[in-house]
């Protein structure tokens, strides 16, 4: 047995490789190359295909694989699977120190991680059962391992440690067969139960095994060489790459800066001589996805996402939960919009506001209904829905939940592709081919999970499923050679390239943070080394992150650029890396960068309206109008295009947010109109009418809704019992509507909510406010006020009445008359001088204004800018919003 | 380095020989505490104690960033402890919480796994279960919950509820303890009847008739009160109860107890509010307990814990499990804390659980304590400097001020002197100034804010001129409510100073984050059309007001219309615009395609990029677009887009306190912010502005303070008007003293942050000066009547003389004209300079590995090997369940069965038939050879490259007879004689390849290759002579070609019709006319 040993780039796996083609040469194929991940083992497999030799693929191969020959008995259980056994097993021991953890989701993972490690240093639970330090946690944690062991005894799986064990064992006692010759390379950890194989193997065939020095610790050659291993030293050494040291403000400039450093290097070299190490993916992945593509820089992400977040699998998992849920509008909406052919339809898009529109809701019939015109495919797709709805009866085994439940991938009709495309688009197709076959999968996982001969109904297995889902990881295969490769420090072991970068490398991020055990902290870890099971300690940790960071330098055979961002996602400032003190670097600064825009933006265009053809257009859209338009214009002549000519609307409201101002005006003006026809009680009408709205409208009656109704009746009844106005005077008529010509091309039309004539031929316009009374008390010095003038023209001339005055009503939170008379009335202001005159030319005015295209947004008022429906479309930036005051 | 000088108190509190004491170390603003922490520590350290055996705490993330950056150069030449610095434990409160409770989560009993959510998070999180809570109470008890709607004052009491619940939580108070809050004494009838009877043995013998009328109207009232039934009919007793003092007789004893009378009856009616509402506060009870356990639900589900969360599980793991706490107490020899007067009840009970006798070292100024509003108590530092006093700790003040000049200590301890709040402490200046500064402290008084701002701007340009070498970067303006700042911004736009307003506009506010979300909105769903139109009119598209006109003439909904654009609909657009929105059409659709498979921020960046999007740039505005880039990145591995524009509209929607991005230091600009953000900060110049600004600061309609409970405010049922309770009776009264110390004190650390020139600024609004102007007017002495400008002298309380120069405007500065600076400044936060890169050149974009099927397939039809091979899809879906049922194989197994017996490995259990036809190969003539043969290969499963691609595949039999090379495949399913010779021609490129690898291994090329169908049971040759070979090379290249250029094209014909996806992913209408993609629009 023989250990190669020496410095990272010594030349370790240039030796073996050496030898291994040797053999090949010689037509020897008694012989294995091991490697530690499948992707090294593809890599090496490539490197010797490609300078010309032809062999078996076996040849070279993960160690795993490898022991698949000897422990093929016993099948590795899954992580998901393990993790629901876990999750499992902890509830049925029900310990008392787990009480009030054991449904968190968090403690069955770290349980299971916990225990995994033990079983990877190959500790089972009989073992720790004869070590267990005295620790507060310690029994409970054996408790569910053990209970945890025999789960897995009884269904014939096992974690690795074992299958490890059990192949070692085989080997020792059947041999290789014709294997002769063997070689490790990559191998840096050596846990017990590897190191078992390895000696097994050993004793078998010639063997070969490499370690980089900064793996190869005392303890490791202490053990070694117990083993009977002779070392021998390699001694070439490349030479150190440069080190680059660059800073950015923030992780998105520091990604910017690394795409742009690629690029510079990328006009001299392949892409796939570059490298990014990461050792926070969390962090940075995302980020260098986003921008790599932003800057068309290929790149292979060495990562894997989360199963349950892709789309294909977002949309059978929510078709599910909605079938379950009873098909909640809302949920099923949402699943509909997620299938893949209806990205891009304005069916869909009409579809999803008409859904909107009604929900809350529920059921397939309803949902039909609103398919409208066009909608042949959607209804397609809800009745395929329907069709899943008698599996809600069913009671079947695992096994069968999990073939029926792979019908469902034929829910997800993937889009024909089209004739052009670009990988973006092909790699979202792949993905969702992918995400259906891993969805396949984790139905048998869950099946596997549980009880084989206990039939369940839909939404146990469905359970088990989700948690499947949650923890299984989703990778989309990407072979393309001539990419910048994206690595997780860990497996940048295996890679040397001339260009690295290695990215955050800030305070906690690299080396990385280790937070302790919840179950065995660091003190009990060193105690349990101390009896030979080698689990991680604090010190372990360290070591290994010195180790990560060395090896991920040393990957570049030119130059290693480090990078960290100066301030946090929070604007805190990061503190570097430690590691980063001992470099004698200058330390460069970040540029900023952006892809050359497709179009450049073209001069500013003007706001306002010129085109000929749009002006009559205008003209025609504007011979109609109302006060209340014509005053939103002199807010604003935005406004007015916004709300007016361009008739812009919101999406529709959520419905907590259907009995909005507008809807409570109306509801008001409509129970007064009936209640000034007829004195009485108001509430039975207010009672009738606010059903009636809220029916209308499907707003549902939770408390928000009986708050808003207690106060409009606390409003109503304040109106109702104030005798300020001397109602007995004059005959009223009620919701009069009107048109009014102005002049040829002008109709003013409106409703006037209530007009009140005396004996004697006055006659009061009065104007129901459901707005608060400072609302109602500003209209007496708006400036901007038409409506009043107008609305006492149209009395005289629309209803031949002698206009004595006009009262706005204010009724929000009491009762507020303002006003203007002949007469002192009810502190009424006096009628001001020529006001009907002066209103009508400045009508005329306005309208000659907005025909002539006037658009721009000028408010008269900026405070109002807030409130002002139109306020993100103008680009007028709203003044004080959002003021915050601290210490208030 | 120079070492450092330290002053004799500096020395005495890093004294690490006196480690074994309790220290307090009270540090006046500039009096260099944080250097005397980081010192004590490494001290400690030098001492030989390990560095994880100190608990450092400090206030803000800033604060502890700093302390482990000395602490590393420190330590940096002994790499094993620098290393072990990295796990040390210094970190603010809420950092050590979340390591305490991770690490101890089983028995804290939180979610080991948790994750810390940000103030947005929780807020949101807040208000989804005060919804819902609300909701399902008033499912349940419709009648209570709308009691207590009449009841409360205000309908709008949620938010109310919600920073009551945050306060309780900093005060370590649980919702069942809420409920058990007394109600505090309040008057009670016995009171009113003592003074009544005490009138009653008065005789009012020198009182008018009407006087004495009076007097009886108000025993009998007063006994009304008295005797009232219920609570309503005393609240309508108090109502009518008449005393007027103006009708009684002075000078009298009875006009003194109907005086007494009079007062005790106006607060009994806070008791009989509470007694009226009882039932109505019980209910308001059961909506914070219900809001407390959906909040926690919530975030349970989420594995989410807040801030406070942090404080309180690690609270409860001390309190509850004493081993942990003996554990933790031994592993800390030493406490550090910083900033202790701003610790929380919460944080108190914590810290006191976690210290050791004689080992707490705490630093703190009580007249720097201005967190009241996040529950922090200075009541908690002031008794633990009292302890330490009084049992002999080490006890040290740090009075030196090594920041500002003489002139302005002078100023501050000349207004603060006597304020309450302030504890009376000298500020000695310590700092030695090489230019001298006559006057460095002013104060300016304008008749309106917009004037007093434009004065602030006009002295800022001054100053910068007066050679005291100060620029604008030198400059803050401080205010205490962010109300005022736009009338300074504007000033200053109009000054053309540059500046940065930190925590002004919101974060969502801001144009570029406006446009970003409303691209998500116009993405999810184009029919919004108030998204659209936004987006539209942004440079995001760039339409012109009239395209949107055009384009809303085309169908009422802009988003339909935007599909709607075609040729025969371009007339009348302007040509330009037309582009435009077509581009954007079409940009929008690729977006929509790809919405929920890539994270959000990708859609943004490529609108971004396409129309190199920046507005009105700057640093800020770029750090703002990347903090929304990062909200959405992170978003999108939450839920779908639709769910995120739903969850921006709701957040946009309530005014969220979301700063903006932070800004960049660098920039020379005055920076803008609040006192409270200007905490820890200190700048040569220091404006605090708007002093005549108030706060709010009136308890809102729900209250709570820990030592009185949870008070309301409530509707008085006899009048229309509104009530405190008891409760919240007395908050109001604890809330305007505290408030109006935190006030002085918060003044107080305002103008502490001036190094070099200090200037207090404030507006009369026509009225007299208020809020922190009229303690200044006052303290100072101003005479505000008459307009000045002129240096006057004040002097201390110590005795000691300053300058101050007095300028009282009448009217705005002018700041148009004479300034030489004011032209030539830079245009506020000058656009960055980004250098744009091109794409590059992406070659090679092909896979590196293939299968010899996947080649096959490509060679009889790139489509199918696309749809197949190379997008993974697997056509034709399936039928139904067809899981095999028990013991029955599906073809794949049955195939490898066959595959494995014919390879002579072992198989459990076979399949008879798969038995059955590996004999039938056996006894065929092949099989017949093969026993002959000298050479036998099976199942080999090879590497090898062509060109650049690496092969893989596995030939099922090669031997060597009889001097001839043969290759043999055998296929399992069952095909007529016919069927087999076709199907042998499109096997034929397999068995090529496979005749390539066989010949690579051996040195010659085979002589024959057979597909032998098991089924029945015939065998095929395949011509392999190389002179008939197509070249596998020109195969690969092609193969490579396609895949880089992403084109496959159709091989129609026959094979369509067994091909999986035929009528389904494949375009071919072998034998009909062709139908359109579907990836084309649907309408
Ligand atoms: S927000 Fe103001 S400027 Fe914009 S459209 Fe509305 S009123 Fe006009």
């Amino acid at each position: 047995m023989r250990l190669l040993t020496g410095p990272a780039g010594s030349g370790k796996t240039a030796l073996v490789l050496q030898q291994f083609r040797e053999a090949l040469r010689a037509n020897n194929d008694a012989i294995r190359l091991l490697v530690p991940t499948a992707t090294l083992a593809q890599h090496l497999q490539n490197q010797i295909a490609r300078e010309g030799f032809v062999f078996r693929r076996s040849l070279v191969q993960t160690l795993s694989g490898f022991v698949e020959s000897f422990a093929g008995d016993m099948p590795e259980a899954p992580g998901a699977v393990l993790y629901l056994l876990v999750e499992r097993a902890a509830r049925r021991i029900a310990r008392p120190e787990f009480a009030r953890v054991a449904d968190m989701p968090g403690f069955c993972a770290s349980l299971a991680r916990t225990i995994e490690e033990f079983s990877a240093a190959g500790c089972d639970s009989a073992r720790l059962a004869g070590c267990l330090p005295d620790t507060p946690l310690g029994a409970a944690f054996l408790a569910g391992y053990q209970e945890l062991d025999r789960e897995l005894d009884r269904r014939g799986l096992a974690m690795r440690g074992k299958r490890l064990e059990r192949a070692a064992e085989r080997i020792e006692k059947e041999g290789l067969g014709n294997i002769r010759t063997i070689w490790l390379d990559g191998f840096y950890s050596l846990p017990d139960p590897e190191l078992r194989v390895i000696g097994a193997l050993g004793r078998h065939a010639e063997l070969t095994l490499t370690l980089t020095d900064t793996d190869f610790t005392a303890a490791a050659r202490a053990r070694l060489q117990a083993m009977g291993f002779g070392e021998e030293r390699a001694a070439r050494s490349r030479p150190a790459p440069a080190i680059e040291l660059v800073r950015a403000p923030g992780v998105e400039r520091e990604a910017e800066e690394i795409a742009r450093r690629i690029l510079a290097h990328a006009a001299g070299r392949p892409f796939r001589e570059i490298g990014i190490v990461v050792r926070s993916p969390e962090t940075y992945v995302p980020v260098l996805r986003s921008t790599l593509e932003r800057f068309a820089i290929p790149a292979r992400f060495h990562f894997a996402s989360r199963l349950e977040e892709h789309a294909a699998v977002r949309f059978l998992s929510g078709a599910v939960d909605a079938l379950l849920g009873g098909w909640d509008h809302a949920a099923t909406l949402a699943v509909l919009r997620l299938a893949p052919r209806f990205a891009d339809a304005n069916v869909m898009d009409r579809f999803d506001h008409a859904v909107r529109e009604q929900i809350p809701n529920a059921g397939l019939g309803a949902l039909k209904a609103l398919a409208g015109a066009g909608g042949e495919r959607l209804l397609q797709t809800i009745d395929a829905l329907a069709a899943l709805e008698e599996w809600r009866s069913f009671t079947l085994a695992p096994k069968d939940w999990a073939a029926r439940l792979q019908t469902l991938r034929n829910l997800f009709r993937p889009a024909r592709p089209g004739d052009s495309m670009d990988y973006e688009l092909a790699s979202v197709w792949r993905s969702q081919a992918a995400a259906l076959a891993q969805f396949d999968e984790a139905l048998d996982e869950a099946a596997t999970a549980l009880d084989a001969g206990r039939p369940a109904a839909l939404d146990e297995f469905w359970r088990a499923v989700k948690a499947v889902l949650r923890l299984k990881e989703f990778r989309l295969a990407d072979g393309r050679r001539n990419v910048v490769h994206v690595l997780r420090a860990s497996e940048a072991r295996q890679w040397v390239l001339p260009v690295i970068f290695v990215c955050g490398m800030t305070e906690k991020q690299f080396p990385r943070f280790h937070h302790q055990d919840p179950f065995f902290p660091d003190g009990e870890r060193c105690r349990l080394n101390a009896a030979g099971v080698r689990v991680r300690t604090a010190a372990d940790f360290e070591r290994d992150e010195r180790a990560l960071f060395d090896c991920a330098l040393t990957r570049a055979t030119m130059v290693a650029t480090l990078s960290y961002p100066e301030f946090d996602a929070r604007g805190e400032r990061n503190l570097p890396s430690l590691f980063l003190e001992g470099l004698a670097v200058e330390q460069q600064e970040s540029r900023a960068v952006a892809p050359r825009p497709r179009e450049e933006p073209g001069p500013p265009r003007a706001v306002a309206i010129h085109a000929p053809g749009l002006l009559v257009a205008l003209g025609e859209k504007t011979a109609q109008l109302t006060p209340t338009a014509l005053e939103a214009y002199l807010q604003c002549p935005f406004k007015f295009f916004g709300q007016r000519t361009l008739r812009l609307r919101p999406p529709p409201p959520r419905p907590e947010k259907r009995l909005d101002f507008l809807t409570q005006g109306i509801i008001v003006h409509d129970v007064l109109a009936a209640w000034y026809a007829e004195k009485q009680d108001v509430t039975p009408l207010f009672e009738a009418e606010f059903a009636r709205r809220l029916e209308e409208k499907r707003i549902p009656w939770r408390y928000h809704t009986e708050r808003l109704h207690n106060a409009m009746l606390e409003d109503l009844r304040a109106f109702t019992e104030s005798d300020e106005w001397p109602r007995a005077e004059f005959q009223s008529r009620m919701e009069e509507k009107f048109s009014l010509p102005l002049d040829g091309s002008l109709t003013i039309n409106g409703k006037i909510d209530r007009l009140d004539t005396a004996r004697d031929g006055r006659a009061y316009v009065i104007d129901y406010k459901y707005s608060n009374a400072q609302t109602t008390r500003g209209k007496r010095d708006d400036d901007n006020l038409l409506q009043a003038p107008l609305y006492l023209m149209a009395a005289e001339q629309v209803f031949g009445v002698r206009p004595a005055g006009m009262f706005y009503v204010g009724l929000k939170g009491g009762v507020q008359y303002v006003g203007w008379s002949a007469t002192p009335l009810l502190k009424s202001y006096p009628l001001p001088e020529n006001w009907l005159e002066l209103a009508r030319e400045r009508t005329l005015r306005l309208v000659a204004e907005i025909r002539a295209g006037r658009v721009e947004p000028s408010p008269a008022n900026p405070d109002h800018c807030r409130y002002c429906e139109y306020r993100d479309v103008c680009r007028v930036e709203a003044r004080g919003v959002a003021v915050v005051t601290e210490g208030a | 380095m120079k070492p450092i000088a330290y002053t004799p108190a500096q020395r005495r509190a890093m004294d690490a020989a006196q480690r074994g004491r309790d220290t307090c170390v009270v540090a006046g603003p500039g009096s260099g505490k944080t250097t005397v922490l980081v010192e004590y520590f490494m001290r400690l350290v030098a001492a030989g104690v390990d560095p994880l055996r100190i608990l450092a705490i400090t206030f803000t993330e800033k604060a502890a960033g700093h302390m482990r950056e000395k602490l590393g150069a420190a330590l940096r030449e002994d790499p094993a402890q620098r290393a072990r610095l990295e796990r040390a434990w210094v970190s603010t409160v809420h950092g050590f919480c979340a390591r305490l409770v991770r690490e101890n989560a089983v028995f804290a009993g939180a979610d080991p796994e948790f994750r810390v959510a940000d103030e947005r998070e929780s807020l949101r999180m807040q208000q989804e279960a005060m919804a819902a809570a609300m909701d399902a109470l008033f499912a349940d008890r419709p009648a209570g919950v709308r009691a207590l709607i009449r009841g409360l004052s205000s309908l709008e009491f949620e938010d109310a509820v919600r920073s009551a619940y945050d306060a309780m939580r900093g005060a370590g108070v649980s919702v069942e303890a809420l409920a058990r809050f007394p109600a505090p004494p309040g008057i009670s009838r016995g009171d009113i009847a003592r003074t009544l009877d005490a009138l009653g043995r008065e005789t009012p013998s020198n009182w008018s008739y009407a006087q004495k009328q009076h007097l009886a109207a108000i025993r009998e009232g007063a006994a009304r009160v008295i005797a009232a039934d219920g609570p309503r009919a005393a609240l309508q007793a108090i109502e009518d109860f008449p005393a007027n003092l103006q009708k009684c007789k002075r000078g009298t004893r009875a006009y003194e107890l109907v005086g007494q009378l009079r007062e005790q009856i106006q607060a009994f009616r806070y008791a009989s509010i509470t007694a009226h509402h009882a039932s109505e506060r019980e209910m308001l009870i059961d909506v914070v307990r219900r809001f407390d356990r959906l909040y926690r639900e919530r975030k349970r589900q989420a594995g989410a814990l807040d801030f406070a969360d942090l404080e309180e599980f690690a609270v409860r793991l001390l309190e509850e499990h004493p081993a942990r706490r003996a554990h933790l107490q031994e592993q800390f020899d030493y406490i550090l804390m910083d900033e202790f007067q701003d610790t929380n009840p919460q944080q108190g009970k914590l810290l006191g659980l976690v210290r050791r006798p004689d080992r707490f070292y705490a630093v703190g100024d009580i007249n720097q304590s201005i967190f009241g509003f996040r529950h922090a108590e200075p009541q908690g530092f002031r008794e633990y400097r009292d302890a330490v006093a009084r049992r002999g700790g080490r006890l040290v003040e740090l009075i030196d001020n090594f920041r500002s000049r003489p002139h302005i200590l002078s100023a501050v301890e000349t207004v603060v002197a006597g304020a309450a709040g302030v504890e009376p402490r000298s500020l000695v200046a310590g700092r030695k100034f090489e230019q001298p500064r006559p006057v460095s402290v002013e104060a300016i008084a304008a008749p309106q804010p917009a004037d007093e701002a434009s004065w602030v701007a006009r002295r800022i340009l001054d100053l910068r001129q007066d050679g005291g070498g100060f620029d604008f970067k030198d400059v803050a303006v401080l205010v205490r409510n962010t109300e005022v700042i736009p009338d300074f911004t504007a000033a200053f736009d109009q000054a053309g100073i540059p500046y940065l307003v930190n925590r002004g506009k919101g974060f969502y506010e801001t144009r570029e984050v406006n446009d970003l979300a409303h691209l998500l909105a116009a993405i999810a769903n184009p029919r919004d059309e108030i998204s659209l139109a936004a987006v539209l009119r942004s440079p995001l598209a760039g339409a012109s007001d009239e395209a949107l006109l055009r384009l809303k003439m085309l169908a009422d909904n802009l988003g339909a219309a935007l599909w709607r654009l075609g040729p025969e609909t371009a007339t009348g657009f302007d040509a330009a615009d037309y582009q435009k929105l077509c581009r954007f059409r079409d940009r929008l659709r690729e977006w929509r395609l790809r919405r929920e498979y890539v994270s959000f921020d990708r859609l943004l960046l490529s609108a971004i990029d396409d129309c190199g999007y920046r507005p009105e740039s700057g640093a800020r505005v770029a750090a703002n677009i990347d903090k929304f880039l990062a909200q959405a990145r992170e978003a999108s591995s939450r839920g779908s887009l639709d769910a995120f524009v739903e969850e921006l509209a709701l957040v946009r929607g309530s005014n969220p306190r979301e700063p903006d991005a932070p800004p960049e230091d660098s920039a020379n600009a005055v920076k803008v912010m609040t006192v409270h953000s200007a905490k820890g900060l200190e700048f040569p110049v220091v404006f605090v502005a708007a002093l005549h600004k108030g706060v709010d600061s009136k308890p809102p309609v729900v209250a709570f303070s820990p030592r009185i409970g949870l008070g309301a405010r409530w509707r008085n049922p006899v009048r229309r008007e509104d009530k405190d309770d008891l409760f919240q009776h007395l908050i109001r009264e604890e809330r305007k003293r505290l408030e109006g110390e935190e006030a002085n004190r918060l003044l107080y650390v305002a103008m502490t942050r001036a190094e070099q020139h200090l200037a207090l600024s404030f507006s009369l609004n026509d009225k007299k000066p208020a809020n922190w102007a009229e303690l200044v007017t006052e303290s100072l002495g101003l005479d505000l009547e008459q307009p000045r400008d002129e240096v006057v002298t004040r002097t201390a309380p110590d005795g000691k003389p300053w300058n101050l120069r007095l300028l009282v405007a009448d009217r705005a500065a002018d700041l148009s004209t004479g300034h030489p600076g004011a032209a030539s400044l830079p245009v506020p936060e000058s656009p960055e300079e980004v250098e744009l890169l091109a794409p590059p050149e992406a070659a090679g974009q092909q896979e590196g590995n293939a299968t010899v099927t996947a080649l096959a397939h490509f060679a009889n039809c790139p489509r199918r090997y696309f749809l197949g091979g190379y997008l993974g899809f697997e056509g034709r879906a399936r039928g139904g369940e067809e899981s095999a049922g028990d013991g029955e194989l599906s073809a794949s197994e049955f195939g490898t069965q066959v595959h494995a017996l014919l390879a002579g490995a072992a198989v459990a259990q076979p399949d008879p038939e798969a038995v059955r036809l590996a004999e039938t190969f056996r006894q065929s003539p092949l099989g017949r050879r093969l026993a002959r043969a000298s050479r036998v290969e099976r199942e080999f499963d090879f590497l090898m490259a062509v060109d650049d691609l690496v092969v893989g595949g596995q030939v099922d039999l090669w031997f060597e007879e009889g001097g001839e090379l043969v290759i043999v495949d055998y296929k399992t399913d069952s095909v007529n004689a016919a069927e087999a010779h076709r199907r042998a021609l499109e096997y034929a490129w397999q068995l090529r390849l496979y005749a390539l690898a066989v010949e690579r291994v051996v040195g010659r090329a085979p002589d024959r290759a057979w597909l032998h169908f098991l089924r029945p049971n015939t065998a095929i040759a395949v011509d392999v002579a190389p002179s008939l070979l197509e070249s596998p090379a020109e195969l690969v290249r092609d193969f490579a070609g396609a895949q880089s250029k992403l084109a496959f094209p159709l091989n129609e014909g026959e094979r369509c019709r067994r091909c999986e996806f035929f009528h389904g992913l494949c375009p071919s209408a072998f034998g009909q006319p062709r139908a359109p993609a579907l990836t084309e629009p649907v309408e």
